[in-house]
């Protein structure tokens, strides 16, 4: 038995619809037309004890809806997950006890309060013991570099600051599993870096297990390598970012700047993406090219300025990836 | 209860931020209490209906319905306000906690403002028990203080099944305000001045008589044993009231990501 199984996990939401106008308005408040959406369809997947596994898909895909059903926030309408051999709806209290959670987008902190009042409540909350919680503390704060922060009100804090009060808050009782939902949302460049090593050191040094959504792939490389892909509901991927990255980096970008042309070769698997008068974009398959043989084509047919060589970024990677299964 | 403290401490410390605020909102929720029984009191003596209950009945009527709302609109103010807690997203903070519901949801919001009314309410029962000494004995004293605690479960009944709907509707429902304010403008005027259908809908819809009419009559109309202990149903409607909550909870939908 794994670690979290989660066995045809499914939610089902009823969205109201209606056209625009008062008319309309008035109409759905006698009659609704309901629709039902399947926000999580039949999702089912493993993670064991110690991984770190990132959650990705395009807005409204069902990540958020999947968190807050292994958080125990949310009853799924179908399927199981157990999670440490505990059901999160049904064992809420003991269950929760051995997570956190960080919501990137919603503060567990309090605003007009110093930081440090937040985690005393916190320890009250979670019934952490005053000799354990001084040392966790004092472990996160130095981990955190927060001793400076500790006395502020959270209103005075910067978006960085107040990240990673709310990481170490949800790490006092030390849980076993830490879902961590866009993180970096909003952070900047040396933020980022820096939430990312921490989350890292503490899933070594720890060993918590966590799992992590965010729009922000290079969050993702540097965290991780296993990845579980939804969208509308569905999942569509699970398995190592690498693998994916190689599937959809079999292509690139070739573009030529050229100061005149006969006639554009025509190369087996090369495809044309744009042309305007000096520039040629190519689309180059690289199972069965080359980018010098491209190259070298293109320069008998043509007196080349200048050459990029364009690698599809994480990005891309996940552009392609979505467009592949047509989200 | 110790976490209870805790939040309530923890209120107080962000009420402590704006000082002069706090200051001014205090004595005005104070002095409107006083505006609303002054209008009350004026209207029963144009219009005579002072026979049944002399002034001071009145206002301890006044005072039992008034603390019941004060205090749970202090310390129950999360449920008051719960469709913002649902709309923000905050419950599903609540959610992951390893703590009950409960708790956490009164701890989410305390309105030390409205102290202010409990006190004032609190001092014209004590006020209304002093001069109505003679009427006065030990036994009378603990059934006007357990109407007091009653008149509070009430109206925190109330505010949990109006926190309930927001599961459902997501926005609060003005009908709820329909109820508590309701029930508090019928039930600081004494229910005699009511017709039949209306005393029947807040006896057993709303249990409001059980704490208002039934055991002032038996205080000091000579009713019978049992009324002094019609207050207790109030019980039955906060069960009810904490069971539509759960239903409703097994339907929270949750908002935006």
């Amino acid at each position: 038995m794994s670690f979290i199984a989660v066995d045809n996990l499914t939610k089902t939401f009823r969205i109201q619809r209606r056209n625009s106008g008062l008319k309309n308005a008035i109409k759905t408040f006698f009659k609704r037309d309901c629709v039902e959406v399947k926000a999580v369809d039949h999702v089912s997947f493993e993670i064991e004890e110690g991984e770190i596994v990132a959650y990705i898909g395009p807005n409204g895909a069902g990540k958020s809806t999947t968190i807050k059903m292994l958080t125990g926030i949310l009853r799924p309408d179908e399927g199981v997950c157990l999670i440490d051999g505990l059901n999160p709806f049904d064992d809420r209290k003991k269950y929760v006890s051995k997570i956190g959670v960080v919501f990137g987008q919603k503060s567990q902190l309090w605003w007009d309060i110093p930081v440090e009042d937040s985690f005393d409540l916190l320890r009250d909350i979670y019934k952490i013991k005053e000799s354990d919680y001084l040392k966790i503390k004092e472990e996160l704060v130095k981990m955190l570099n927060l001793n400076d922060i500790l006395k502020t009100p959270v209103r005075q804090l910067s978006l960085g600051q107040r990240m990673r009060c709310e990481i170490a808050a949800s790490l006092l009782h030390s849980p076993k599993i830490l879902f961590l939902d866009e993180p970096t949302i909003g952070l900047d460049a040396v933020s980022k870096v820096e939430v990312r090593k921490f989350i890292k050191e503490i899933n070594k040094q720890k060993k918590v297990t966590v799992i992590l959504t965010s729009h922000d792939m290079s969050d993702i490389e540097a965290l991780t390598n296993r990845v579980i892909v939804i969208g509308h509901g569905k999942k569509l991927y699970d398995g190592s970012l690498n693998s994916i990255k190689k599937k959809f980096t079999s292509h690139k970008k070739l573009e030529i700047i050229y100061k005149k042309i006969k006639k554009v070769p025509k190369i087996k698997d090369v495809d044309l993406i744009e042309k305007s008068d000096h520039r040629i974009l190519l689309d180059v398959d690289m199972k069965n090219n080359t980018i010098s043989n491209v190259v070298s084509i293109y320069s008998d047919a043509c007196e080349i300025e200048d050459i990029n060589v364009i690698d599809e970024g994480m990005d891309n990677v996940i552009i392609e990836l979505y467009k592949e299964y047509q989200l | 209860m110790y976490l209870l403290f805790n939040y309530l401490s923890m209120h107080l410390k962000t009420q402590m931020q704006y000082k002069s605020s706090f200051i001014l909102t205090f004595i005005a929720q104070s002095l409107s209490i006083f505006t609303e029984f002054f209008v009350l009191y004026s209207l029963f003596e144009k219009f005579s209906l002072l026979e049944q209950y002399n002034s001071y009945q009145l206002l301890l009527i006044f005072g039992i319905v008034w603390f019941g709302m004060s205090f749970s609109e202090a310390f129950c103010r999360g449920f008051d306000h719960f469709s913002r807690l649902i709309k923000n997203g905050n419950f599903d903070l609540l959610l992951i906690r390893p703590r009950s519901l409960g708790i956490q949801i009164i701890g989410s919001e305390i309105a030390y403002e409205k102290i202010a009314r409990v006190l004032t309410s609190i001092g014209m029962i004590i006020f209304s028990i002093i001069k109505l000494n003679n009427e006065m004995n030990f036994i009378n004293i603990i059934v006007i203080i357990i109407c007091c605690t009653c008149s509070f479960i009430l109206f925190f009944s109330i505010f949990i099944i109006g926190a309930a709907f927001c599961f459902i509707t997501v926005e609060g429902l003005e009908i709820i305000n329909i109820f508590t304010d309701g029930t508090r403008q019928l039930g600081q005027y004494p229910m005699k001045i009511y017709n039949k259908i209306i005393f029947l809908l807040f006896t057993f819809l709303i249990p409001l008589t059980p704490i208002n009419y039934y055991p002032i009559e038996f205080i000091f109309n000579g009713g019978p044993w049992y009324y002094a202990l019609m207050p207790f149903s109030v019980i039955i409607f906060l069960i009810i009231a904490i069971s539509i909550f759960k239903l409703g909870l097994y339907h929270y939908k949750s908002t935006g990501s």
